[in-house]
């Protein structure tokens, strides 16, 4: 009986791991693949909104988003549970999101996409520069927050203050969650107080 | 005085009750009696407790439209079509990716070294494969081999597109490698284990979080299928001097079969 595999190369052996070992990496059964669809369909919309929410730009959300679903792919088999798919989901999401934040500044000021697509209700141009001069000093100060308390923050603004859902999310204790929210909604009120302090905003 | 007393309920009561309203399972807010009855009498901590609500209020709505951006329609199919086609993905190779597969060339080149010494030591047992071989990898058409000297064979690890490359090597212009290099024997478990690891490099970028986590459940990396502990001989490979002679010695036998 044969003791050994022989390669003829090494060459070919590096060469066909490239492909193989990619191709093998995430090729899964019928069954899995069903499910991973059904992650698709049902938490491609979470892992975008926690990356928009970091990077504020909608390309590099998606991207992010499929990148997430790419490494997804290849742990699948562990994170088969739907609960847990989503909250491994949303770390990594959030923590590509970060990643490429920090590439993209290393590289160029980004300007701030989203507001440029705010909606166009405002009354006028003064409105529109007021609004976005506010909306930047928020996110400004949600991105300062520890990441923890950023995470927490906008995972309740995703889930709409549900905070059992956003419990689940981060696979944390809903105490946990809401003490973190609140000393994040705290630090919010402490930083962003001035805004409305003299000028009436609403 | 009083009111510097009831700052830190001041903002209690409005990080509570600031979506309230909205929002009633953040909690109902938790009025202290005390803190109500100076409220009643103090302008000044109204006010101040109306633009902690309103600052909150701003930061809900301005959360709210972040997040309600809507993708593109087609996020999902786009999702579903890259990881349909990972080859698709395998060819951006990154710029690290050379120097990587560099070393782990070397790694491979002191591995076979290695295991082309043990094999030709007739004391020393190589590695048995645990499943009878034929059963994983399918028997490919290769050159009269010595008794001891498995037929060549790709591991069932290998993909499609090897295997024909292995038999018809003359057709295929990737085939074109000098004679003079030696052929690589694996031991079946070792050679999926670094197929893996060569996939992890490229993947990854770094090899250390692979080789530190061989024994721990990592489904970020899905390691504990990938690598097998028992089946990555890291040790010898400090040890292996890499003589030309010795590779050449090895490479007259490889091409003796």
């Amino acid at each position: 009986m044969a003791r050994g595999v022989w390669l003829s190369r090494s060459e070919v052996l590096l060469d066909d791991a490239m492909s193989a070992g990619w191709a093998e990496a995430v090729s899964l059964d019928p069954a899995l693949e069903r499910e991973f669809e059904e992650r698709i369909a049902d938490s491609s919309m979470l892992a975008f909104r926690v990356a928009v929410s970091v990077l504020r730009h909608r390309e590099d959300a998606e991207d992010v988003a499929q990148d997430a679903f790419l490494r997804a792919r290849r742990a699948f088999s562990g994170i088969r549970d739907r609960d847990r798919f989503r909250a491994w989901l949303v770390r990594t999401s959030f923590r590509l999101a970060l990643d490429r934040l920090r590439g993209e500044r290393r590289r160029t000021r980004r300007q701030d996409a989203v507001a440029l697509e705010a909606p166009a209700r405002s009354e006028s141009a003064e409105a529109d520069a007021v609004r976005g001069e506010l909306r930047a000093h928020v996110t400004a100060a949600v991105s300062e927050l520890p990441e923890k308390l950023r995470i927490v923050t906008v995972l309740a603004a995703i889930e709409e203050h549900d905070l059992a859902s956003v419990a689940r999310l981060l696979e944390l204790p809903e105490g946990t969650v809401k003490s973190r929210l609140h000393r994040a909604r705290t630090l919010l009120a402490e930083r962003l107080r001035w805004l409305v302090s003299d000028s009436k905003t609403r | 005085m009083a009111c510097e007393r009831f700052e830190d309920a001041l903002k209690q009561m409005a990080t509570d009750a600031a979506r309230s309203a909205e929002a009633p399972r953040l909690g109902a807010p938790r009025v202290e009696p005390e803190l109500e009855a100076h409220l009643a009498g103090c302008a000044r901590c109204r006010e101040e407790l109306d633009a902690l609500r309103r600052t909150l209020a701003l930061v809900d709505s301005e959360l709210h439209q972040l997040v309600a951006v809507e993708p593109s329609p087609d996020l999902a199919a786009r999702i579903r079509r890259a990881t349909a086609d990972v080859e698709e993905q395998a060819t951006g190779r990154p710029v690290w990716l050379w120097p990587a597969l560099a070393a782990a060339a070397v790694l491979l080149l002191a591995f076979v070294v290695l295991t082309r010494r043990q094999v030709s030591h007739p004391a020393v047992a190589t590695v048995e494969s645990p499943v009878p071989l034929a059963t994983q990898t399918p028997q490919l058409p290769g050159p009269t081999t010595p008794e001891r000297a498995p037929t060549p064979v790709l591991a069932a690890a290998a993909t499609a597109r090897a295997v024909p490359r292995e038999q018809a090597p003359a057709a295929q212009p990737h085939r074109s490698i000098p004679p003079a290099e030696p052929e690589v024997l694996v031991p079946p478990g070792e050679q999926a284990a670094l197929l893996r690891l060569a996939a992890l490099v490229t993947r990854q970028g770094a090899v250390p979080p692979v080789l530190s986590s061989v024994n721990q459940a990592s489904p970020d990396l899905a390691l504990p299928r990938a690598i097998d502990a028992e089946s990555i001989e890291i040790k010898p490979l400090e040890i292996v001097p890499l003589d030309p002679a010795e590779t050449n010695g090895t490479t007259a036998e490889g091409e003796g079969r």
